[in-house]
């Protein structure tokens, strides 16, 4: 194993947070994921040729990047990154704030968003930003310490400055509806997004990823020759990308997805190979949308690269950003089915010495089995609802994530009540 | 996987058919499979059954001894103290676990099972395989990194024979 894991699960205990902390960011996650779907069934209507602006399209895509990405990330980061740098966060009260500040302002920004309220978005936007500010000075501050863990370090130092850009990106664009800064605002938004999907929440997602999988596969840590290899792409993707965007030149943009595929495969080959060689037979539900998640991040590189060379026609950005969000939202729900009760079992380790329960005593395979096709069923109904432009089968598909999102609510709520019968039966 | 250590190397073996045998228990405890119970001269389940026994009763319990009579005590002695703390912790836990399965193992293997002591296998071999498979991540993540540079090269090639006089 690469000498960077060495500490991994050995410091783990030691630097466990209060379960309350990294699990009010996941249980928000959860509600947030069930809103989201919601909002999207009521804009089901805009969806197909929706190309910006105000309404529930606009509300339920940063219900998502916001509330479910960010929320999710935030929890994952607070817990996961003390234990790959060494470094411990000793700032209950600061974590707890900034989840109450984050909350609220994601609430608000998504209200102002879908009425289009501009005082709505600014507040939302300054209360979530002050949140997102926060948590980049306890971010930074671990991450300066550097740690064992040389790849997620360096991600997460690149994670870091792209959260800098999308926020600023991000509330410059509230500013501009009534105060116009950008000469082409479409050009700001794309960059916002590329910077928040593929940039924090896609530099964040690949870097965890190094342990996360190796950890769940019972397998080698990939090591950070590669992994450097891939993320040096990925920037330089990013970069490209963004130039592109920013000076209208579509073969930069083009040029900058080829590059990121180029990180992708280098990655895609890195878990593939750690997959391989593991010790554990079987890996479970959560890897079926694991793998779904590592085809759709190429399919949102290859969609992103035809919207630039404008081969996908009217309908050519929403594709784009379907396969973009899908990526993330299914890797995310993936890891989280696998860190829920991950976490609650080393807690309750902590606290129970006898015979603490295990992972899958605190996870419920029903209701994860149940999200698992919705979720497949929602992305398969809204690409089909948009290429074909039915606003009835898009309602269908949100339908479907809306089923699913309940299924997952269901799956950590029964996780935190099997934790607490566990240690009130000790 | 290669190991600097030889004793490391030596473990991560020990690890390695471990779970070999936790993957053959898993996979006979879940799924169809486990909906009826074995016939008494089932080779496969008879097999299984040994393997099973010859792990509860010496080898895992050999395994454990070793690291805590031998590699903890010199982790502890460097400083780190949470690793052998955790450990430790989960040999118990697995010792107490094959207390309660040694006997319907072994029933099992003189009488074969009945619907009940089928079950009542099934629900806690499951909880060995999670267990162990949890407590060999910890190992291979946490433990057995750590002891490249720990040993002399010649303390390495003695704690060998060491484990090796003791199987």
């Amino acid at each position: 194993m690469a000498s960077g894991a060495t500490a991994f699960l050995g410091s783990a205990t030691e630097r466990l947070l209060p379960l309350s902390l990294p699990f009010r960011f996941f249980a928000a996650a959860v509600v947030f994921h069930m809103v989201a779907w919601a909002v999207l069934l009521l804009g089901a209507d805009d969806l197909a040729d929706y190309t910006g602006g105000g309404g529930p399209v606009l509300a339920a895509v940063h219900l998502l990047t916001l509330g479910v990405f960010v929320m999710t990330a935030m929890g994952a980061s607070l817990q996961l990154l003390p234990v790959a740098t060494l470094q411990g966060f000793a700032a209950p009260r600061l974590i707890a704030a900034i989840w109450w500040l984050f909350n609220l302002g994601t609430m608000v920004l998504a209200v102002g968003m879908y009425f289009f309220w501009h005082q709505a978005m600014a507040a939302g936007g300054a209360l979530a930003g002050l949140a997102i500010l926060l948590y980049l000075w306890l971010l930074l501050g671990n991450l300066r310490r550097g740690g064992a863990l040389t790849a997620v370090v360096a991600h997460g130092w690149l994670a870091a400055a792209a959260l800098l850009g999308l926020l600023v990106l991000g509330l410059a664009l509230i500013v501009n509806q009534e105060h116009p800064i950008f000469a082409d605002a479409q050009r700001g938004a794309v960059s916002h997004m590329l910077l928040a999907a593929y940039g924090f929440m896609g530099f964040l997602a690949l870097g965890f990823s190094y342990v996360l999988v190796p950890m769940f596969a019972l397998t080698q840590v990939p090591g950070p020759k590669w992994t450097l290899a891939s993320l040096s792409c990925a920037g330089l993707g990013l970069a490209l990308g963004l130039l592109g965007v920013w000076l209208g030149r579509d073969l930069w943009i083009a040029a900058g997805g080829v590059v990121g595929l180029c990180a992708v495969a280098i990655h895609l080959g890195l878990m593939v190979q750690a997959l391989r060689q593991r010790m554990r037979k079987r890996l479970g539900p959560a890897f079926i949308l694991i793998r779904l998640a590592w085809g759709l991040l190429p399919l949102s590189l290859v969609l992103g690269i035809a919207w630039a060379l404008d081969l996908l026609g009217e309908r050519g950005g929403v594709s784009f950003t379907l396969a973009l969000l899908a990526w993330l939202l299914t890797l995310l729900m993936a890891m989280l089915q696998r860190i829920v009760p991950f976490l609650a079992s080393m807690h309750a380790a902590i606290a129970i010495k006898r015979r603490p329960p295990t992972v899958p005593a605190l996870t419920a395979q029903t209701p994860l089995s149940i999200h698992l096709y919705c979720h497949g069923a929602a992305i398969i109904l809204l690409g089909a609802g948009i290429i074909w432009s039915q606003t009835l089968i898009i309602g269908l598909g949100a339908l479907a994530g809306f089923a699913g999102a309940l299924a997952f609510a269901w799956f950590f709520l029964a996780a935190v009540l099997k934790y607490r019968a566990a240690l009130a039966s000790a | 996987m290669y190991l600097d250590s030889q004793i490391a190397q030596l473990l991560h073996d020990e690890h390695q058919r471990t779970l070999d045998l936790m993957n053959r228990l898993e996979e006979a405890v879940t799924g169809r499979k486990a909906k009826a119970v074995p016939a008494n001269d089932d080779a496969a389940a008879t097999a299984l059954l040994a393997d099973i026994n010859a792990e509860l009763q010496a080898t895992t319990g050999h395994h454990f001894n070793f690291e805590e009579a031998n590699i903890f005590p010199a982790l502890t002695a460097i400083g780190d103290v949470a690793i052998p703390y955790i450990l430790r912790q989960e040999h118990d836990q697995l010792r107490n676990l094959s207390e309660y399965l040694a006997p319907i193992v072994e029933k099992a293997r003189a009488d074969g099972f009945t619907a009940d002591s089928w079950t009542e296998f099934c629900e806690l071999a499951l909880e060995l395989v999670e267990r162990q498979i949890s407590h060999i991540q910890k190992e291979e993540m946490g433990l057995l990194p750590t002891l490249s540079g720990l040993f002399e090269d010649d303390r390495d090639g003695e704690l060998v024979m060491l484990y090796a006089e003791a199987s």
